[in-house]
């Protein structure tokens, strides 16, 4: 097929092969890609009458055909894409076709088990039969998850030259099942580079019209729609739509007359559907749309627009001058840097930047793991912040959403080696205004700067609103008439190029004494200077105030009511420490008061009460007294936790508090995990609390984990004590897997286990060493294992 | 207290300890958050299908696909149709138990709790709607019965899936292991038969075989 697609006129698609298939009599169970193979005639015939109908694309019958739905059939992806690209083909003649691909339909990590790499490589096996069989459009539809989207878009342009055509399908509530909007999907499918994207199937095309107000708004790239013949409605078991051809016809006309030019049909439209649709698009012209340009970063399910508003971007997680930080990269500690990206999300922040960068560690590995945990926790887009590219690219590539990178700077060297990145991933890059001479000092210079790193983002295909420009904070104390230099850049910078503007604020105050007084002015500055989107620590209170007053005085924070709010709302503790003062600390741990714990063990430190005092007097007593109340059943599992969690909570404010070495708790190593194929966790979390209480080194490799990776782990740390957790009978095989594995390795090492369908004689039977019947019962044969 | 509560509390494995008023609070916020959360994003589908009845087996009449079983078929026994339901309350009840799960274990495991006795109430009250929809209105019910119950096979997920083609419709997925995700999630058969003298249906709990159960729910 040598024709290119004309984008200024109208592209008709066909209608739904399923439906059609459905009136020739095909049952439930039977797989529809097959008749590919057995009913040749007839899947040519059903082409052959779309095309008579009119249409210009006609899509094949392929939409399941991926491995992991084939795997129960005997037909290999090769022999299904093969046989239906070449019916299309042969029909199409002077026509196009496009090689369907729809959702794997498994859901993809962290709330299944999919990985994104399997993902792409499902769906690079079907575009690269695709194309060699000459598609000549990659169409991926009915997308629920756009994070399963990007796999699939990345595969098309990976491994074929052909444009890729991305729709997503939309609940009455103007959400995908994954709770993708469509501004996020504008966001983020638009930076992956598709050539034409929008909204199919689930509604009719009544109820589509409203949902598609921000894609026409906001894309950049032709849209494509392809509604359902109306709402579904189920009779016994067949599911009819309502919509007459004509009236379809009428309500497509409507959308193209909005501005889509892509049009087609899903489920329920059928070759007369299609043909009404060619008449009324015969009588129109395609219009043309006003697009509007926004920078904007989004995650799977959120998009944060910069420029309206402040955008606050939480610096937290960077290991530069933390201590914590840094130990927790060195140790692995996931868990601590994904608190800090939830107390920032607390706290207000709009957007988390992640650093990992220190030279002890593997840097692009934590940086991947990293991204992927607060991604799994948190909506708000992120900031992908390393000195290394090939860490940007590891990042932004599994990452959900459109990422910003911070950075590149105006050296030819880094934009030859970021600008690819950002443009393939479609990412927003912050762009430093500092090259090869170094940071200017005059703010007409760093503007120079700013020009050119825009022009060349430009020169690689990057929108100068995909720009974030960084006029660089010095410190006053160093260069103190720089600072003016950096505030005059950022009102400069906007007006002369129309881009917006971010900023690390504190550096400006290194060295200086009461820094906070220096980087609230300082930023107060700069955002009457029009910084958009400041680098910022959402946390200090000093900084907090400034952008909330700057909001009222700057008319962001319309009649000052979130001003006057925040400063109505005390901090509430969920549980007023008046009334529990006269508790000790054993009380308030056995009650489960745990936003007491912390002021009252911070109270007895600083009653210079011994760590060690806490720990005997307390803590321990606490948890003996717990533990003895639920085995008596006089408390239930959630009073026990609470107490736990309390317990830890204490460990944590001393620990704090105290020089290393000082508290010496014998560090007695366990791993956890729930194995390969269960999600099932809750259990595992309940036993890894109650084992922390009693000082035991817990490792905790999640939930899903493969045994290699537990195998892996048991060699560098050198464990002996290893539970493994399972909730159900079909995932007990991969946790009888990991123990054979295991026991190989090392026949020393023991395995506890435990999980709703486990008993002590099936535990026997898979080869485990001992049944933990709950989360107490799991810290008995730990203590006792380690003689303790 | 009410129902709901108690079911909760059920899941929890709560045997009438005295509750203080820290835990009773955050049961209560929890349930409240979690009610939301299934208002806002429960989805069901449930289509009927007639079905030739074989010895250990059940045939979907316009289709290729089989429930196995004795039990199933048992079930089934003197139903003239059946009716296939998935229900679920969707991913974001997930994402808010697995957050919980960093900040609050101990909320966390409330709302786990909250999520199975509402996915339950879901399913209660589909029930209710086929047996209000005009359709079915001259059947009664059986109890509902789903795969890993007796012998019929976990495996069926799979084909209840294809049925009601679930994650498309509703956004219900079933690994390779046969788990459905998102975790709260329920499928089931329901018979629809007329025969009056048949006992009013079982509560899930009779059909199943675990003795380590901690719920008693049979007591």
């Amino acid at each position: 097929m040598n024709k290119k697609l004309n984008f200024s006129d109208w592209l008709l698609f066909d209608g739904a092969m399923g439906t059609m298939l459905q009136n020739h009599g095909i049952k439930f169970g039977e797989l529809p890609e097959s008749y590919n193979i057995l009913y040749p005639e007839l899947i040519e015939k059903i082409h052959k009458e779309y095309i008579d109908a009119g249409c210009d694309i006609i899509t094949t019958n392929t939409f399941g055909a991926n491995s992991y739905k084939l795997k129960n059939y005997s037909y290999s992806v090769k022999e299904i894409i093969t046989s239906a690209v070449r019916l299309a083909r042969k029909a199409a003649k002077d026509r196009f076709v496009a090689l369907d691909i729809g959702p794997i339909g498994q859901l993809m990590q962290p709330y299944g088990t999919l990985t994104f790499q399997e993902a792409y490589d499902i769906f690079a096996e079907q575009v690269k039969i695709g194309f060699t069989e000459g598609a000549d459009v990659i169409l991926i539809e009915t997308m629920s998850d756009i994070y399963e989207a990007k796999a699939a878009i990345l595969a098309a342009k990976e491994n074929s030259p052909l444009p890729v055509f991305c729709t997503m399908t939309l609940q009455n509530d103007g959400r995908t099942l994954t709770g993708t909007d469509p501004l996020t999907m504008v966001t983020v499918l638009q930076g992956l580079g598709v050539d034409a994207l929008g909204i199919n199937c689930s509604l009719g095309p009544k109820e589509i019209i409203p949902q598609l107000n921000d894609i026409l708004l906001y894309s950049k790239v032709p849209i494509m729609v392809q509604p359902n013949a109306g709402l579904p409605e189920i009779k016994d078991s067949t599911t009819i739509y309502n919509v007459t051809p004509y009236e379809f016809a009428s309500d497509i006309k409507s959308i193209a007359e909005l501005g889509a030019t892509i049009l087609g049909g899903c489920c329920g439209t059928t070759p007369e559907f299609i043909s009404e649709v060619r008449k009324a698009l015969d009588s129109i012209r395609p219009v043309s749309r006003h697009v509007k340009k926004i920078t904007a970063a989004a995650s799977g399910v959120k998009t944060e627009i910069i420029g309206e508003g402040i955008t606050i971007i939480g610096e937290r997680i960077n290991p530069t001058g933390k201590k914590k930080i840094k130990d927790a990269l060195k140790s692995g500690n996931i868990n601590y840097l994904a608190l800090e990206a939830i107390q920032q999300k607390d706290a207000g922040a709009n957007i988390i930047d992640i650093n990992a960068g220190i030279p002890e560690i593997d840097e692009e590995e934590m940086m991947v793991k990293i991204t992927k945990e607060i991604q799994s926790l948190i909506q708000l887009p992120l900031q992908i912040d390393s000195m290394q590219p090939k860490v940007i690219e590891a990042a932004v590539r599994i990452y959900n959403g459109k990422p910003i990178i911070n950075s590149v700077n105006g050296k030819k060297e880094s934009m030859d080696a970021i600008f690819p990145i950002a443009k393939k991933y479609g990412a927003l890059v912050i762009g430093l205004t500092l090259d090869e001479k170094g940071i200017p000092f005059k703010a007409e210079d760093r503007l120079d700067v700013a020009k050119k790193i825009v022009d060349c983002g430009e020169s690689y295909g990057i929108a100068r609103e995909d720009i974030i420009i960084d006029t660089l904070a010095l410190t006053a104390s160093a260069q103190q008439d720089a600072v003016k230099e950096t505030i005059k850049a950022i009102g400069l910078i906007k007006e002369e190029l129309g881009v917006k503007t971010t900023l690390g604020v504190s550096n400006v105050s290194y060295g200086l004494p009461r820094r906070e007084l220096l980087n609230s002015t300082f930023l107060a500055m700069a955002l009457t200077a029009g910084l958009d989107a400041p680098i910022i620590d959402p946390l200090d209170e000093g900084i907090k105030n400034t952008i909330s007053s700057f909001n009222v005085l700057w008319s962001y924070d319309v009649k000052a009511e979130a001003y006057i709010k925040s400063l109505n709302d005390k901090p509430t503790p969920s549980w007023n420490l008046d009334n529990n003062i006269e508790k000790s600390l054993k009380q308030i741990i056995i009650t489960g008061l745990k936003g007491d714990v912390e002021k009252k063990t911070r109270e007895l430190l600083l009653n210079n009460i011994k760590a060690m005092e806490i720990i005997d007097d307390h803590l321990i007593p606490a948890l003996e007294h717990v533990g003895e109340e639920y085995e008596r059943g006089n408390i239930f599992l959630p009073q026990l936790i609470q107490s736990a969690e309390a317990v830890n909570k204490a460990f944590e404010v001393i620990k704090e508090n105290l020089s290393s070495g000082e508290l010496e708790r014998k560090s007695n190593k366990i791993l956890l995990a729930t194995v390969k194929g269960d999600i099932h966790d809750i259990g595992k979390n309940i036993v890894k609390v109650l084992l922390e209480n009693y000082g035991f080194d817990v490792i905790d490799l999640g939930k899903d984990v493969a045994s290699e990776d537990i195998l892996a782990m048991v060699q560098k740390e050198n464990i002996k004590l290893i539970g493994l957790s399972a909730l159900m009978t079909t995932t007990v095989k991969s946790m009888e897997e990991t123990i054979t594995a295991l026991k190989k390795y090392d026949k020393e090492c023991m395995i506890m286990v435990g999980g709703a369908v486990l008993n002590q004689d099936y535990s026997k039977l898979i080869g485990a060493d001992y049944y933990a019947k709950d989360a107490r019962s799991g810290v008995k044969i730990a203590r006792s294992f380690f003689n303790m | 207290m009410n129902k709901l509560k108690k079911e909760v509390l059920r899941y929890l494995a709560y045997r009438n300890q005295p509750l203080d008023d820290n835990i009773n609070a955050l049961i209560d916020s929890t349930l409240e958050e979690a009610i939301a959360l299934k208002n806002n994003n429960k989805k069901y589908i449930y289509k009927a299908f007639d079905f030739t009845l074989e010895s250990n087996r059940v045939l979907l009449a316009n289709s290729t696909i089989y429930l196995s079983g004795k039990d199933i078929s048992k079930h089934l026994k003197t139903s003239e149709k059946c009716i296939i339901i998935a229900a679920t309350l969707g991913l974001n009840f997930e994402k808010a138990i697995n957050y919980y799960s960093k900040v609050n274990l101990t909320k966390a495991l409330i709302m786990d709790a909250c999520g199975t006795a509402l996915i339950e109430e879901l399913c209660d009250d589909i029930e209710i709607e086929i047996s209000n929809d005009n359709s079915f209105r001259d059947y009664r019910l059986t109890s509902r019965y789903s795969p890993g119950y007796g012998d019929f096979p976990i495996e069926s997920q799979r084909n209840i899936e294809v049925l009601l083609e679930t994650s498309k419709t509703i956004g219900l997925s079933v690994t390779s292991n046969h788990l459905l995700i998102p975790r709260k999630s329920v499928t089931a058969i329901i018979g629809l038969h007329r025969d009056k003298t048949m006992d009013p249906p079982m509560n899930s709990c009779e059909f199943c075989n675990d003795t380590n159960c901690q719920f008693n729910c049979k007591e």
